[in-house]
């Protein structure tokens, strides 16, 4: 057995990456409110994201009560029904996840993780959050104007979200694509210096393939997110316009409250186009990140090196670029052409190719690793319990014949949440467990914590499960109340009120993760620097919480990959990527 | 580049590591990179509304916009404000500070003429249609000669930088890159302009290529 100890030898030189000038605060509003620091950013979007995401949480306990208990709850009409569909939508498709998954972990892991003292522009970093904060500022401004926020539905189908019947089909929905712009822009920001920080300030010795799967995971998403955006950013800009000026880019000839619509010649469909041509990378700009934090966690606490991972950086990259060439599964009942379906039934099967290979080398990671069931490992074995359950029946939804008869019902409720919404959150709850500790140098609470995991997972099943039987029973998605219906038996009501009563408990642990979080922040046990004994660099940083700069004098030289735990004949169970090799012996023969 | 192909990640370095990127050159190199990335995303912005164009031609009732020559006198500008900025940086790889001055500030009066120029055009535009912005393909031109216009507006913030540099430097370290990276901005919004224009503001081409694709 061979001790690998910190000690340079002189197999390899020491560090000498050069310093990058750094800017240091002179006030409090400069280092807590307008700070540069990536670290900081990072926590004011997550902070952001989480707000704005317990909106969402309400309005989706909203929409189960009606749906639980039609014609009790007086305040929820069919507008307002409308209103919280669409915003619980967006809200946790791109305001909290998105933002979460990229401004949130990106900022925070980026630089710790490729040893570098922080974002290469710290200035546009922070610029970036506040364009972010602003494009939340305007999403919320949009419940308090007359006509209230848009009740188009997340996918902001135009004619109808402009057309007078449907609710804030004025100031809401200007207010949603201003609001959708303002977050693309600063995105851009952000997204920029993901990918130049993670291109070009690598630490000595960080090759691409040896960088962290997290890394990958958000290098690939923001890369999507840059291309991907901007068909949203222009679609937003041509609906405005079609609102403003009275253009006609997707509003055709149409008779609306029993006149002549000012437009003639627009065309609905360019818009679902442009839409989906954003809408299906962005299921991806979220899971890529969650796909890569989740390899991490499972590696870490199986204390085992990821199965296969330079197939797991190819399959990342693969499902990246196949991601732009699936969306018009989404728009089998829209009309198209049956060649198009078939074409695009095709790519959405072989994108399932390399998501399989991902699934198949998380579970040969865990197979016969040293499993400890802390809580980050709870959350991805979740994870992956979700996300192959969601996967399975996005293959059903893939097919046009199948997905047809499936469409605009409760399946495809389902499916999405299983797929793109619970197993991202499951990996979002595990990163922030297993980062925690560095991100405030204190334990959370572990009583709390499983509280919160079994509360979420037991909980979130006993949502979405029967949501499928309930769709293949034909019961429509976007209804304000399915009562009076003939096919459906009471049996069927039964089942939603279990669903709701199972959504306000899941929603309440999430109140206790928060005050877990929070209140463990002040009063935690202190946590040691490398408590889960990882090997990345952001563990092994001089201080926890790591300082700004990040790390001490010289920043960290990287001699391996991040993933050595259980190397044989070595004594400690894992080699942090800092750790000089001692002799070639001591690693190859043993 | 190659070796993301043929690296063995699990085995530990035993020998040197090359040399990393130190501190001015990160910032050097960010900037170029960053200004790449960015424009790889303006040209996927400027495709899928030449797309969406595309697509809504495909239509029977495709009427197109009226043509304006002024465009032709906007794109002169627009070209001859590129070159400037190639002038200016072939001078600045010189040392010649006067001339990069010159260039640099006969780019951006360049860049104003052509703003203006374009604003004339809007002008033109609506006397036309009569304010009647529902024909789909005045609405394009709108949009697309609008946001070309504020990229070019967005990146005279840069090349006002760049001048004021220039004015208040004698010597001519570091501004050879903020000229660069100007003149790269500009060569490529000049070339998105040229596609732009050509294909869908001047004459009939966008429909001729779309025949020749088979889709009409």
């Amino acid at each position: 057995m061979e001790h690998i100890a910190h000690d340079e030898t002189s197999f390899v030189r020491p560090a000498e990456v050069g310093e990058m000038e750094l800017y240091h605060p002179k006030t409090w509003l400069g280092k807590y409110v307008f700070s540069q620091d990536a670290k900081t950013i990072a926590i004011q979007y997550a902070g952001t994201a989480i707000a704005i995401g317990m909106v969402a949480l309400v309005l989706s306990w909203l929409m189960r009560l009606q749906l639980a208990w039609p014609n009790t709850f007086t305040f929820i009409d069919p507008a307002y029904y409308l209103q919280a569909v669409t915003m619980h939508g967006m809200i946790m498709v791109v305001y909290l996840l998105t933002a979460l998954f990229l401004g949130g972990f990106g900022n925070y892991l980026i630089p710790l993780m490729v040893g570098a003292r922080d974002m290469v522009f710290p200035w546009l970093n922070m610029i970036s959050f506040w364009v972010y904060f602003t494009a939340v500022l305007l999403l919320a401004a949009s419940f308090f104007v007359g006509g209230g926020s848009t009740g188009a539905g997340w996918t902001l189908y135009p004619p109808q979200a402009i057309l007078p019947g449907t609710p804030g089909s004025k100031a809401g929905i200007l207010l949603m694509l201003a609001s959708l712009a303002v977050f693309i822009i600063g995105f851009t920001m952000g997204g920029l210096n993901y990918v130049v920080t993670i291109l070009q300030a690598r630490t000595r010795g960080m090759t691409l393939m040896r960088m962290p799967l997290t890394i990958w995971g958000i290098f690939v998403a923001t890369v999507l997110a840059l291309f991907a955006f901007p068909a949203l950013f222009v679609s937003a800009i041509m609906m405005s316009l079609d609102v403003l000026l009275g253009t006609s880019f997707f509003m055709p000839a149409i008779m609306t409250m029993g006149s002549e619509s000012e437009h003639v010649g627009g065309n609905p469909l360019l818009f679902q186009h442009l839409f989906w041509f954003f809408g299906h990378p962005e299921v991806y700009i979220v899971a890529l990140p969650a796909f890569g934090i989740v390899s991490d966690l499972i590696s870490v606490h199986a204390r085992k090196n990821i199965f296969g991972y330079r197939m797991m950086v190819w399959a990342i990259v693969i499902i990246g670029a196949l991601s732009f060439v699936v969306w018009a599964h989404h728009m089998y009942v829209s009309g198209m052409n049956p060649y198009f379906g078939f074409f695009f039934a095709t790519t959405t099967l072989i994108i399932a190719v390399p998501t399989a290979l991902k699934v198949y080398n998380w579970v040969l990671t865990l197979w016969q690793g040293n499993i400890h069931l802390t809580v980050p490992m709870l959350f991805s074995i979740a994870f992956l319990l979700f996300f192959i359950n969601g996967g399975m029946t996005g293959l059903f939804l893939g097919n046009a014949s199948v997905s047809m008869p499936l469409s605009d019902t409760l399946f495809v409720v389902a499916h999405f949440h299983m797929v793109m919404a619970v197993a991202p959150v499951m990996v979002v709850c595990g990163a922030i467990y297993h980062w925690y500790p560095k991100i405030t140098g204190r334990w959370y609470h572990e009583g709390m914590a499983r509280f919160h995991f079994w509360v979420t997972f037991v909980g979130s099943y006993l949502v979405f499960l029967p949501m499928h039987y309930l769709g293949i029973m034909g019961v429509p998605r976007r209804y304000f109340e399915i009562t009076g219906t003939t096919f459906l038996p009471d049996s069927a009501h039964s089942v939603n009120a279990s669903i709701t009563i199972a959504a306000l408990v899941v929603g309440f642990a999430q109140l206790v993760f928060l005050y877990n979080l929070i209140v463990s922040a002040f009063n935690g046990k202190k946590a040691p620097g490398n408590p889960w004994n990882a090997t990345t660099l952001e563990w092994q940083t001089e201080h926890t919480p790591p300082e700004h700069g990040n790390f001490g004098k010289e920043l960290p030289c990287v001699y391996r990959w991040a993933y050595d735990y259980s190397v044989p004949g070595i004594e400690d169970d894992f080699i942090p990527q800092n750790v000089p090799p001692r002799n070639r012996q001591t690693e190859v023969v043993q | 580049m190659s070796s993301i192909f043929t690296e063995q990640p699990w085995i530990a370095d035993t020998g040197p590591i090359a040399p990393a990127l130190s501190g001015s050159e990160i910032a050097l190199n960010s900037r170029r990179s960053a200004l790449k990335v960015l424009l790889s995303v303006v040209s996927i912005f400027f495709l899928l509304m030449i797309v969406a164009y595309g697509g809504r031609m495909l239509y029977q009732d495709w009427r197109p916009t009226p043509q304006i020559n002024l465009l032709w006198a906007n794109t002169g500008m627009l070209l001859l404000s590129s070159l400037c900025l190639q002038g200016a940086l072939m001078w600045a790889r010189e040392g010649r500070m006067q001339w990069v001055k010159s260039g640099l500030v006969a780019a951006a009066v360049l860049t104003v003429l052509f703003l203006a120029g374009q604003l004339a055009a809007w002008q033109q535009l609506i006397t036309m249609v009569l304010g009647d912005f529902s024909n789909p393909s005045v609405g394009f031109f709108f949009m697309i000669t609008g946001i070309h216009g504020l990229h070019m507006a967005g990146g005279m913030v840069a090349l006002g930088r760049a001048i004021r540099r220039a004015f208040s430097s004698l010597h001519l370290s570091g501004i050879e890159h903020t000229v660069a990276n100007c003149a790269l901005y500009w060569h490529y919004l000049l070339g998105v302009w040229l596609v732009v224009f050509g294909l869908l503001f001047t004459g009939n081409n966008f429909e001729i290529l779309l025949r020749i694709c088979g889709f009409i």
